[in-house]
């Protein structure tokens, strides 16, 4: 058992995955495996809070905070819980330039895409020219493709 | 300084305008002379549909730029151009992009324009959820809704008045003044179309039928199709009054309805035993976005 719970550590610090709040929406079936046929542990109450792990397709595994076993519960029958996640705060990497280590002078402020900043905006046509120089040369796409095991054009799964 | 501002504005006008309105290296005048042809149907053409995508875009552009970070536009160009291809348009001139913006939304433009704020890829946790969001504005582009929504009578309207206003400058050339007048009303016919699409949205049923849409994209192109109703739900983890979603709210249907519609429609798959192992790549993601 500790063994298990070292290796799923270690899995998930190397994953980079972290448990997220959330709540059970209705009353649900604690599985011991994602599929509707596995033994049941237990079961939740709605409202019982727990924390998602990781997902596979329609489950979550979860840890509720009242019980000592983690299991899986199919994943409409939570809601996560959380805040949104702002550039430059704790915890949350920049998106920003992290190759040439510039920091941008730009602050995301608050300004957004509301009326009265649609009214004062600018046409910004150099913005989308500079689009051009991210569309994907056909080696590097199918490349992408190939060591994502994604669907090749044509070939649907 | 108001003389000398409009003494350059119209210097600069000028010495664009060799053979009509130009804005940079567009034909500003040649697209307000088409103004009555290009809203009707019979001859819109996907050239003319990309003009009004990059006209669109530009404005969007101009309320929040572009990031600045290649390999993380590059690497949303791969998904995006990777789903496009599997879309019933693989062949249009897709442009992706991340837009600067703590607000948490994506846009999509006629003629293969998408993109999405840097708020929101912040917000997902793998390729297939933000493949998901590009999976649905994908479908507003290959559906048409944008240019749809902008060949209703009223929005046609106001681009006609000014296409007429401007084939008159034309042939009367009456000189740099008119010009600018001309360019300053169809600038704003432009943004006011831009404002209209993007602050209130498109219809209910066009945002619902994308979801739909997308569901079936992200499963031809291999992703997970449950990272569609993982995706809404990190959207609906975040409080209602969060400044960060207060325009996503205003243009689309609340989370809770469209997982609603998007359970049903796996639910029916999951029934005929359509859903396909697709692939969520937690770990790629995280690495380009999450990892310094």
């Amino acid at each position: 058992m500790k063994k298990t719970s070292v290796a799923l550590c270690l899995l998930l610090y190397c994953c980079g995955a972290h448990a997220q709040s959330a709540a059970l929406v209705t009353q649900s079936k604690l599985h011991v495996a994602p599929k509707h046929q596995s033994k049941v542990i237990t079961e939740l109450d709605q409202g019982n809070q727990v924390d998602v792990l990781t997902r596979k397709r329609a489950w979550y595994q979860i840890k509720p905070l009242t019980e000592q076993a983690k299991g899986w519960v199919k994943m409409l029958n939570v809601r996560l819980v959380g805040v949104a996640k702002r550039e430059g705060e704790l915890g949350v990497a920049s998106v920003l330039d992290s190759f040439t280590g510039r920091t941008s002078t730009e602050s995301t402020g608050i300004r957004g895409f509301d009326e009265e900043n649609f009214r004062n905006a600018s046409a910004n046509p150099d913005a989308v020219n500079q689009l051009n120089a991210f569309v994907p040369k056909a080696a590097s796409l199918n490349r992408f493709v190939k060591s994502g095991q994604l669907a090749k054009a044509g070939e649907h799964k | 300084m108001n003389k000398l501002l409009l003494a350059l504005t119209t210097i600069l006008l000028m010495s664009c305008a060799n053979t009509g309105l130009k804005v940079g290296s567009w034909d500003v005048g040649k697209l307000v002379n088409q103004g009555v042809a290009v809203w009707d149907s019979q001859n819109m053409t996907e050239e003319k549909e990309y003009e009004i995508g990059q006209r669109l875009s530009s404005l969007l552009l101009g309320v929040r730029p572009l990031l600045d970070n290649n390999d993380l536009q590059q690497y949303v160009n791969q998904v995006g151009y990777h789903l496009a291809s599997h879309s019933s348009r693989p062949h249009l001139n897709w442009r992706f992009g991340i837009i600067h913006s703590n607000e948490i939304n994506a846009f999509a433009a006629p003629g293969g324009f998408v993109f999405i704020t840097s708020a929101f890829v912040l917000q997902l946790n793998s390729e297939a959820e933000l493949a998901a969001v590009l999976a649905h504005e994908i479908a507003h582009v290959t559906e048409q809704h944008h240019l749809n929504r902008l060949q209703s009578d009223s929005l046609r309207g106001a681009l006609t008045d000014v296409a007429f206003m401007s084939a008159d400058a034309y042939q009367s050339n009456t000189g740099a003044s008119s010009q600018q007048r001309q360019y300053t009303q169809y600038a704003k016919a432009l943004s006011g179309m831009a404002m209209d699409l993007y602050t209130k949205g498109l219809d209910r049923d066009d945002e619902l039928a994308a979801d739909a849409k997308a569901l079936s994209l992200l499963a031809k192109a291999g992703y997970d199709v449950y990272a569609m109703a993982a995706s809404l739900q990190r959207v609906d983890a975040i409080a209602s009054d969060d400044y960060a979603l207060a325009m996503l709210y205003q243009t689309h249907p609340k989370p809770q309805e469209r997982l609603a519609l998007i359970t049903k429609q796996i639910n029916q798959l999951e029934n005929d035993n359509q859903v396909p192992e697709g692939v969520m790549l937690v770990t790629r993601y995280q690495q380009k976005v999450k990892v310094p």
